[in-house]
């Protein structure tokens, strides 16, 4: 047996220990916490906190999912309403092509495809949370503008970015939340430019960078006339002639003073014929100046004519002068595009429709269905049906690309639920292993703490009765 | 007579047992005390025939001690002492670290990482980038509020040796006092014991204090010499005063008073631990917090100057004050490496981008700013250290590293040209070389190709730019690159090159110069978000692109948290934070276990000291008892003595 000290040194000791024991068990209990502080297991500590560190990324991944996700959903939506217009759309510009309808009805059919058009333009400026759908990283700005004459829409033009945002949404996986306009609405399978005039032109060797469908205009240049027989262009011909190339001639009788283009009407002459109007059987027109006709001349002579053209894809506003080879590139002044022309077998001038398959964009080819129905460039009714039927299959096209656009997008939402998915089983995992890791366990806290309960007042009840134990108290009876 | 003096001398050492266990009883409960005991023994005052007759005396007063357990005690309170000391200040350091699930500095780490990572996913959100500049506001906070607490508790420590020293010299002073006390009791041939105690028990709180080692504990003269780290604190009367105090690099350190020379080494006991937390521990712990915090600030910000927020290219830019002497001397981590910098010409929209290289060596603020002043559009100046770069009108700049529209260089002798676009998505800067195969006529020509070569020479691919290819189209060069050729003519081995950049600035120029850049600071103590983002967060540089609505730079600042970065032992920001915190935690349990142990110790040797040197009230009773009874029985032999005597004299 000890001092008092030495029983006061241990009941000190014992209770001090065994009260922050208790305290600690306390403390768990509150909180349901084994490991608060770091140093309560700093081994599982830093795997908890790796864990909760884990848990926390992965939480915000899936809230990029999720906004992602919500972003294409919109836009699949947005997908599928163009995909009902462009079916209407389509059933319209049939009707229109069938021929059997007035103008009149072809008009009336033109204001709902502009209605649809516009509908949707605006469809296509769609945003989410105020972010653009098809604009790419552009999104805080519509993805198109559009030109309008009149009040009607005469060009739509792409003006978000190429490029488009990257979200992280997995550890070393990204996805674009927007959709690139100009890819969804428009082919990008070039092949080669379809001529469907009766100029003579072909497409040319050379890859036209033209998209979509074009107005090749083919006008007469010059005309000079062979030999040296004084004949030459009239005044008129500069504006006048339509004959282009040098398969026409001049017939001439000089001693009857006739002439005639080809085998057109014979047209007597004399010397004031300045501008004398010629014109072949097929209605194709030269005005010579026949004034300086060489004097020497007599009998009959077919004088060779050559005849020169110029093109244009903007409606005259830039000229190319063909120069009958087989590869010549023509410029769209607007755009700065080309188109190559084989020239080599060209006959008359005229328009020439041409349409560049793979390459449509989905609103000027319903501004150009528009305009067809309209009859804006004043066709005959045949080349009307001709060239509304030649455009069903550019809808068809851009419907294509629609309906592939949506099927990459719900691929998308199908591998990003999928990802969510697994995201959340990692997250949940991370989240379950540190919570086994930190919480307390219930039913051994109630036992640690019983026990130490009971060692307490063990050492009290000890302490109390060793303290109690005197000879003292037995001196004094 | 010879009776009455064998009564008288056992009635005397009755007199001074029963005193003796009074004064152990009294001393019961008194630390350090040891229970004294009185060494009896007969005295032999006279002979009858053969028997020697006599009393008792007592011979000595001896402390019941044992010198091991003594010293062993004085070891441990060496070592009880330091690890109290450091068990108590690693213990608030990791409360100011925060617990696991607390709003701590882990807890901000964490929450700015996640901040923009959700930005990442809605760059032009207004409320998330709030949150990442509140985030950040708060990230900051935590840097500096930890990194605080550290200082004042460095303050604090300085203060605690202060106290400490002065402490020993008190205890120094006694225990010297009491040598001379000794030193006097026992040539006074009287018993120094309580003094003894009374020393041992100075020597005991000096020991918790200091590493000490006690000499002459059996010197005649009862007098010891002390030494504390092995400067002789007291010798046997006399003692030395230490002092504490910062040395020049404001190490704490302990030296004899007035001698003006102090170690910064000294381990042992509760001061020898301040020194150690002062001088390695916390330095230590501050160290690793403000290499976390330059870390987090230095590439966030290098990333963000080469961002643009939602108001797109700047007119003006101010820098943070910087030395103006050579760039090296900043300390920024500035290696020799270029910047790049684009001027935007309003009135045509062309973009001049030039590259402004930096020796950081030779360089200064101001030789920089003459080379950006040098750029036509642009004006800096530096004010107070301040790099400022200014737009001329009409112009705007940007640090973004977005591809040339046109080539670095052509050399194509056809009527041909290139252009370039798109963003590019390597990792590393690079030129791309371009090179034409066949020759020909762009778009129409057979067998017209574009080889496409990565910067190590490596052919990535070979584009088809004659027929087939339209004029104007752009076509992939891979890594994010798309090239066009205007219709025209290429020559076979016509070649065009472009600078594609993943980092427009390899110097590490801009972040430390403050250009367009979020974090201020160069260290956690005074890290801090650039006010002008707190009230403006759309200036937040989210965006590579000029329009400033791309996710570009802020999907790369988000992948900043995933990146593991050498300074941080190639770990990221939250696992060097996670293994920090635990390191902390490490060394808590560590020492805390240490400090239970040298409890459990001390607690040993308190109750084997005690079984030898405590008192038992029991004990010293049952002896009461013993000399109680002595007495009454010397009264007894005093009474028959006398009463026999008084016989003899009635007898008479």
């Amino acid at each position: 047996m000890s001092g008092l000290s030495a029983i006061y040194d241990i009941t000190m000791m014992t209770l001090l220990r065994q009260g922050r024991d208790m305290a600690r068990l306390m403390e768990q209990g509150a909180g349901g916490l084994r490991v608060i502080r770091a140093s309560d297991d700093p081994a599982d500590a830093y795997a908890i906190l790796n864990y909760q560190a884990q848990a926390a990324s992965l939480a915000a991944y899936g809230k990029n999912i999720d906004q992602v996700s919500q972003q294409l959903t919109q836009a699949s939506g947005v997908l599928q309403s163009f995909t009902d217009g462009l079916s209407r759309i389509q059933q319209l510009a049939s009707q229109g092509a069938s021929g059997t309808y007035s103008q009149d009805q072809r008009t009336a059919i033109a204001e709902e495809i502009d209605s649809q058009l516009e509908t949707l333009v605006s469809q296509a400026n769609g945003q989410y949370m105020g972010r653009s759908l098809f604009a790419g990283s552009s999104a805080g700005r519509a993805a198109y503008e559009v030109d309008r004459q009149g009040g009607r829409i005469v060009d739509v033009r792409y003006v978000g970015s190429l490029q488009a945002n990257r979200v992280p949404i997995a550890p070393g996986v990204e996805q674009s939340p927007e959709l690139v306009g100009a890819r969804v609405f428009a082919s990008d399978s070039r092949q080669a430019p379809a001529f469907d005039g009766t100029t003579g032109l072909r497409a040319g060797a050379g890859t036209s960078s033209i998209r979509g469908d074009a107005w090749l205009t083919v006008s007469h240049d010059t005309t000079t006339y062979g030999g040296t027989t004084g004949i030459a262009a009239g005044a008129g011909s500069a504006g006048g002639d339509t004959i282009v190339g040098d398969s026409h001639v001049l017939r001439l009788d000089a001693t009857a003073h006739t002439v005639a283009l080809d085998d057109g009407t014979v047209v007597a002459f004399g010397a004031g014929s300045t501008n004398l109007e010629l014109r072949n059987a097929a209605g194709e027109v030269a005005y010579v100046d026949l004034s300086s006709l060489d004097g020497a001349l007599t009998g009959q002579a077919t004088v060779q004519i050559h005849a020169t053209a110029k093109a244009s894809l903007d409606d005259g506003a830039t000229c190319t002068v063909l120069d009958f080879s087989a590869n010549q590139a023509v410029r769209d002044g607007r755009t700065g595009q080309v188109l190559y022309v084989d020239s080599s077998g060209l006959q008359r001038i005229g328009v020439e429709p041409v349409k560049v398959p793979g390459t449509y964009d989905l609103f000027r080819s319903l501004v150009n269905i528009r305009d067809l129905l309209l009859n804006s460039r004043n066709l005959s009714p045949r080349q009307q049906a001709d060239q509304l039927n030649q455009s069903l299959p550019e809808l068809k096209e851009v419907t294509a690309g629609v309906t592939t656009a949506m099927t990459t997008v719900g691929g998308r939402l199908q591998a990003m639920d999928r990802l969510k998915q697994s995201l959340e089983d990692l997250s949940g995992s991370a989240g379950d292993q540190a919570a086994a890791l930190q919480d307390v366990d219930v039913a051994q806290l109630a036992i640690d703490l019983s026990r130490n309960q009971t060692f307490y007042q063990m050492t009290l009840a000890s302490t109390s009765k060793l303290l109690s134990l005197s000879l003292l108290d037995y001196l004094t009876q | 007579m010879i009776n009455f003096s064998i009564a008288l001398s056992g009635l005397r050492v009755a007199q001074q047992a029963i005193e003796m266990i009074g004064t152990n009883i009294s001393n019961a409960a008194t630390e350090g005390y040891h229970r004294q005991d009185l060494t009896i023994s007969p005295v032999a005052n006279n002979l009858v025939g053969l028997v020697p007759l006599g009393g008792a005396e007592v011979t000595a007063v001896r402390r019941s001690m044992d010198a091991t357990v003594e010293q062993e005690m004085v070891r441990q309170q060496t070592l009880q002492g330091a690890w109290t000391q450091q068990s108590s200040a690693l213990k608030t350091i990791e409360s100011i670290l925060g617990t696991l699930d607390s709003s701590g500095l882990n807890q901000a780490l964490g929450g700015f990482y996640q901040a923009i990572r959700e930005l990442a996913g809605q760059a032009d959100s207004g409320p998330l980038r709030e949150q990442v500049v509140q985030s950040a506001d708060t990230l900051a906070g935590q840097f500096r509020t930890v990194s605080g607490f550290l200082a004042n508790l460095e303050d604090h420590l300085t203060f605690e040796a202060g106290e400490q020293v002065r402490k020993i010299n008190d205890l120094t002073s006694q225990i010297a006092a009491l040598n001379r006390d000794i030193a006097d009791a026992s040539n006074r041939g009287g018993s120094p014991n309580l003094l003894l105690d009374r020393r041992d028990q100075a020597i005991q709180e000096l020991a918790g204090l200091a590493d000490i080692a006690v000499e002459g504990r059996n010197d005649p003269s009862g007098q010891v010499s002390i030494v504390a780290w092995g400067i002789a604190v007291v010798t046997h009367t006399y003692s030395t005063n230490l002092e504490a105090s910062l040395v020049d690099d404001q190490k704490l350190g302990i030296g004899v008073e007035g001698s003006g020379f102090f170690q910064d080494h000294f381990r042992g006991g509760s001061l020898g631990e301040v020194l150690a937390l002062k001088n390695e521990a916390l330095p230590g712990i501050r160290g690793g917090l403000d290499t976390l915090a330059r870390q987090v600030m230095t590439s966030f910000n290098q990333q963000h100057a080469q961002g643009v927020g939602q108001d797109g290219p700047f007119t003006e830019l101010t820098g943070v004050p910087k030395d103006d002497g050579a760039i090296a001397g900043w300390g920024d981590g500035v290696t020799a490496g270029d910047f790049y910098v684009r001027v935007t010409d309003a009135s045509d929209g062309s973009v001049t981008r030039s590259r402004i290289h930096v020796t950081p060596a030779a360089d200064t603020l101001a030789t920089v700013a003459a080379r950006i002043d040098a750029l036509t559009g642009l004006s800096a100046t530096v004010n107070d250290g301040t790099l400022s770069v200014r737009a001329d009108h009409g112009f705007t700049f940007d640090f973004l590293p977005a591809p040339d529209a046109e080539p670095t260089t052509q050399s194509i002798t056809g009527t041909a040209r290139a252009a370039v676009s798109g963003a590019y998505t390597g990792a590393a800067n690079q030129g791309f070389s371009f090179r034409a195969v066949g020759g020909g006529e762009v778009g129409v020509s057979s067998g017209l190709h574009l080889e496409v070569r990565a910067g190590d020479g490596n052919l990535v691919k070979t584009l088809n730019v004659g027929l087939g290819y339209a004029a104007g189209d752009p076509l992939d060069a891979g890594d994010g690159l798309w090239v066009s050729l205007t219709r025209g003519t290429l020559n076979a081995g016509d070649a065009f090159t472009v600078e594609a950049l993943s980092n427009a600035d390899t110097s590490g120029f801009l972040a430390a110069a403050g250009l367009n850049t979020f974090f201020s600071g160069s260290s956690a103590m005074d890290m801090m978000v650039r006010p002008e983002y707190l009230s403006q967060s759309r200036r937040l540089a989210c965006s590579q692109t000029p329009g400033g609505m791309d996710n570009g730079n802020i999907a790369r600042l988000s992948a900043l948290a995933d990146a593991p970065r050498g300074a941080l032992g190639h770990q990221t920001p939250v696992e060097f934070f996670s293994r920090f915190l635990t390191g902390v935690g490490q060394s808590v349990s560590t020492t805390g276990a240490k400090l239970e142990n040298a409890q459990d110790v001390m607690q040993q040797l308190n109750i084997q000291r005690d079984r030898i040197s405590g008192v038992d009230v029991n004990q010293e009773a049952a002896k009461l008892l013993v000399f109680e009874r002595m007495y009454q029985g010397l009264a007894k032999f005093l009474d028959t003595e006398n009463q026999s005597l008084k016989y003899l004299m009635d007898m008479t």
